[in-house]
């Protein structure tokens, strides 16, 4: 095997302007009495070119959502559907290449390879394909995010804050339909954090990409366009244009016990 | 490419991990180097020793058992009358007391003809000429001595000038080398070859030799090169034997640690699968990781093996064993280097494959760390149970197979004892689990200990690797002890036997037997008798052996052959002592690399338990506490291997002396606890590094965010 394989186009489309869809996805981990339902029965749109937060208490399945959606874990029944594929029809060698080609990952930390420069790393999913990177998209991607002036450097050399952004241009560097963001800001201290989402609301304004974000922050999800919210497995509701008031008050709804709130 | 990069980088970024992960295979690749070094050395020295023939010899004549000079003188004679031959030198050889600046020492001097082709100073045409009441000295010889030409020295009562100082093989003793006539002259210098030059029939030299032994210059030439040949062989053989047993053990030891230190970079593996390198490219990557640990450990190896090998052969020529310059086999080095690699990358292969398969999820959420992964136990039971089967029965054939064929039947125990190894590392992780299991009572006082009991539990695998290989160690050691004991217990046994007595004369070294046994039987101290072909010698009832010694040598004739059976048994002791201590030497590096194996795993358990450690400090576990569990864990894993060692090496010494026929005998009890004993101290010690940085974790950083 000379070269990884590319993502291969399917039939199935995600709908007219959906980036990905999920339909009544269902995740379950474990065997008989342990067995958990982390999914039950979602069914979510992610709409093209718009910045999406996924909110929801612990356990409620959000992670699991976000994994299955950047194809690292599988759905045990229904359908994940990223433009035109469905991730769940995939093997382990198309979801490498799904990966590489079409997703962008901003994780909480540890984005970054230690002993590689914030350059190498950047270059890091281009060098795996065997190809270069575009050099004025990168150029432009590096100098608009500040950090041209810190490639050479290793994560260690690095604050926080510069990390994330050094994680954001590669995320977005292969030009992803998709950037999938975990609590990008969970480590970050609140000025780091407000231009980290600063810069991905820019990555949705300006470069036209599509962002989904999981996150706890009601702050971080009054920055995005909408609000996916989940619970026990499975969506229960949405926010559009977000405000930190609206996100709470959604969010003590489904935290109250069914029934007496809603 | 990238994947190259990367692993390089990773290599460089770490250093200090990368060695730490290489050390044992370091060590293993230093013994290899020095192994093949000393050899490639000691090959230079063999062929100075065992080459003696003369280039010219055509025809070599030598005698059967001890020839009356007059004897030997007499077939000179008629050989040198043979058509064709042209010349004759008979070779005598004696150590004689020679005085010289003073001092008598023994030195061994040997005949020589003094010019031609057979003279050894034929390449030396600046030494001597060597003519009857000449001698010509070793260069150290005279050194040491402080003679020079023109001094006269005394051999034998003997006055002879210093001819000549010159290129004769000295081996680190006196030598020197006198005219044939003198040697006879001298005494004490037997003939013990001669070498004819000339186009001569062998028949014709075999018709006035009489029983000699009569061979052709080629043909014995030949023969001596055949024996340097195979000495060297058999010296390669053992050395490699060891060398293998040493990269065995650092390939178990290499292969847990790069298990730990991947186990604690399962986030940044995972991460690369989530930006897009396939399974197979982090497969690759841990590979080109483990060929730069191993080509670093390889350099380190093969460079300090080249020192301690410098060393040796520095020492070897400071005591005349060697005079050739040091021969440092740039290829073999290579070859030790590429070992280093090959190893590595070998013992890197389990943890690469896992690495391969590391879910990308695991970059998202708390990196799941250790090697606490379940072991796959019915696989694993069913292949030691077959494998135990095939070892003891091949352990079993291997005796009476042995009678017919006792090479076949050696081979065949060593076959059961490396499929036991094999077991022992299938089974090591249950193994470590039931005797922590067994432990836990006793540590139920102890917070420290129990920690350490559970730990070890946990984390068995690489509690095992270290277990494993010190059983090796202790095994291969507690097997020498056995075979030593049994040796030295059938030694003694034969020599009872065959002697019969204190000492003993044969009868026909003696002019007048009956005449001497009087006379010996005379003396208060000696019971003298006479047993068959031999005068038998004890001491007389209430005398001591030191005063039976003192009569017989003033009754004897001077020059008698006496054989006493203590001075037979010490030799053979002393034989089976220098055995026992290249053995251990050998053995040794095992040990080593066990220990450093032992060091290595807990240093890096250590580093990822920091967070743990942290825990229970904080939670009231005192800084000796946390050093103490450490302890434990070292005391826990070398007392497994030294007990199954002990027991495992104990039972297959016993196997190779029935293999060979001797009487196992006592096994040396005491001697095999002390071992082991001292191989649990030796572990505990070699914890002290873990020890301090475990007692050195602060107890808020448990508390701390992940």
């Amino acid at each position: 095997m000379s070269q990884p394989p590319v993502a291969p186009p399917l039939p199935t489309v995600a709908g007219p302007g959906l980036a990905a869809r999920a339909v009544d996805l269902v995740r379950e981990y474990g065997t008989g009495s342990s067995r958990v339902r982390a999914l039950d029965g979602l069914s979510v749109d992610l709409v093209e070119r718009r910045f999406t937060a996924v909110m929801g208490a612990s356990g409620s399945g959000k992670s699991t959502f976000l994994h299955c959606l950047a194809g690292l874990d599988r759905a045990t029944s229904g359908q994940m559907l990223l433009g035109g594929t469905d991730l769940g029809a995939l093997d382990d060698a198309a979801l490498t290449a799904i990966r590489r080609d079409r997703l962008g990952f901003v994780f909480q930390d540890g984005n970054l390879l230690p002993h590689l420069t914030a350059g190498e790393n950047i270059d890091l999913a281009a060098s795996l394909a065997g190809r270069r990177a575009d050099r004025a998209w990168r150029r432009e991607l590096v100098e608009r995010l500040g950090v041209a002036d810190r490639l050479r450097h290793l994560p260690s050399q690095l604050s926080g804050g510069q990390r994330q952004r050094v994680a954001v241009v590669r995320a977005l560097l292969g030009r992803p339909d998709l950037v999938v963001a975990d609590e990008p800001t969970g480590a970050l201290d609140s000025e780091a954090g407000a231009a980290l989402l600063a810069l991905l609301r820019a990555c949705v304004d300006e470069f036209g990409q599509t962002v989904v974000m999981v996150t706890h922050d009601p702050s971080a999800a009054a920055v995005t366009d909408e609000v996916v919210l989940l619970r026990d497995g499975r969506a229960a509701g949405r926010v559009d244009r977000p405000t930190r008031r609206t996100v709470l008050e959604r969010l003590g709804e489904l935290a109250a016990p069914a029934g007496v709130g809603a | 490419m990238i994947v190259a990069r990367t692993a390089l980088r990773s290599v460089l970024r770490r250093p200090r991990q990368a060695l730490l992960v290489g050390v044992a295979i370091t060590a293993a690749t230093a013994f290899a180097a020095v192994a093949l070094l000393v050899a490639a050395n000691a090959r230079v020295a063999l062929v100075a020793f065992g080459m003696v023939t003369p280039p010219a010899a055509d025809v070599v004549v030598v005698p059967r058992g001890d020839v009356a000079q007059g004897a030997a003188l007499e077939v000179a004679e008629g050989v040198r009358a043979l058509p064709g031959v042209v010349d004759v030198a008979v070779e005598h050889l004696g150590d004689v007391e020679v005085e010289a600046g003073g001092v008598t020492t023994t030195w061994k001097l040997t005949s020589d003809p003094g010019g031609g082709p057979l003279s050894a100073l034929r390449d030396a045409p600046d030494v001597g000429p060597l003519e009857p009441g000449g001698i010509v000295l070793g260069r150290r010889t005279a050194e040491r001595v402080g003679v020079d030409v023109g001094d006269t020295v005394v051999a034998g009562g003997h006055e002879l000038v210093v001819a000549g100082v010159g290129p004769v093989r000295e081996f680190g003793q006196d030598v020197g080398l006198v005219h044939p006539s003198d040697a006879v002259a001298i005494g004490g210098m037997p003939p013990v070859q001669m070498f004819v030059v000339g186009d001569v029939d062998l028949a014709a030299v075999r018709a006035v030799a009489g029983d000699a032994a009569v061979t052709s210059g080629p043909e014995q030439r030949d023969r001596e090169a055949r024996s340097v040949g195979d000495t060297l062989a058999g010296v390669l053989g053992g050395l490699s034997v060891f060398v293998a047993l040493a990269v065995v053990s650092a390939v178990v030891i290499v292969s847990s640690t790069f298990r730990i230190v991947l186990a604690r970079r399962a986030a940044e593996l995972a991460l690369l699968r989530c930006v897009g390198a396939t399974g197979r490219q982090v497969h690759r990557s841990v590979l080109a990781e483990a060929a730069c640990v191993g080509l670093l450990g390889g350099l380190v190896g093969t460079g300090a093996g080249l020192g301690v090998a410098a060393g040796l052969v520095a020492a070897a020529r400071a005591a005349d064993l060697v005079s050739a310059p040091f021969v440092a086999a740039p290829g073999g080095l290579v070859a030790c280097v590429a070992l280093s690699v090959v190893a590595t990358v070998a013992a890197a292969l389990p943890s690469a494959r896992a690495a391969g398969r590391t879910a990308p999820v695991v970059a998202l959420g708390a990196a799941r760390s250790s090697d606490a992964r379940p072991v796959r136990v019915g696989a694993r039971l069913v292949a030691a149970g077959a494998l135990t089967l095939t070892a003891v029965a091949t352990g079993a054939v291997a005796v009476p197979v042995a009678r017919t064929d006792q090479l076949t039947g050696l081979a065949l125990a060593a076959l059961s004892g490396t499929l036991v190894f094999a077991v022992l590392v299938a089974v090591g992780p249950f193994l470590v689990r039931w005797a922590a299991r067994a432990v836990r009572p006793l540590a139920a006082r102890s917070a420290a200990l129990r920690l350490a009991v559970s730990n070890a539990h946990r984390s068995s695998r690489r509690t095992a690797a270290m277990t494993t290989v010190l059983t090796l160690g202790v095994g291969l050691a507690a097997a020498l002890l056995v075979a030593v004991a049994g040796v030295t217990a059938d030694a003694r046994e034969s020599v009872v036997r065959t002697f019969g007595a204190d000492a003993l004369i044969p009868v026909d070294v003696v002019a007048d037997p009956d005449a001497l046994v009087a006379a010996l039987a005379a003396h208060p101290a000696v019971d003298a008798r006479v047993v068959g072909t031999d005068i038998l010698l004890d001491p007389a009832p209430g005398t001591d052996p030191a005063a039976l010694r003192d009569a017989v040598l003033d009754t004897v004739p001077a020059g008698t052959s006496v054989y006493w059976a203590g001075d037979v048994l010490a030799g053979i002791e002393q034989t089976v002592a220098v055995g026992q201590l290249v053995g251990a030497a050998m053995i040794g590096v095992t040990l080593v690399v066990a220990m450093v194996g032992v060091v290595v795993t807990l240093a890096l358990s250590v580093a990822e338990r920091r967070q743990e450690i942290a825990l229970v400090r904080a939670l009231g576990v005192s800084r000796a506490g946390a050093r103490r569990s450490v302890a434990a864990e070292a005391g826990l894993a070398s007392a497994v291997g030294a007990t199954l060692g002990v027991v495992l090496g104990g039972a297959y010494g016993v196997l190779a002396l029935r293999v060979l026929d001797m009487p196992a005998g006592q096994p040396p009890l005491v001697r095999l606890a002390l071992l082991g004993a001292g191989v649990v101290g030796a572990a505990v010690l070699a914890a002290a590094v873990p020890m301090r940085s475990a007692g050195r974790v602060e107890p808020a950083i448990g508390l701390a965010a992940r």
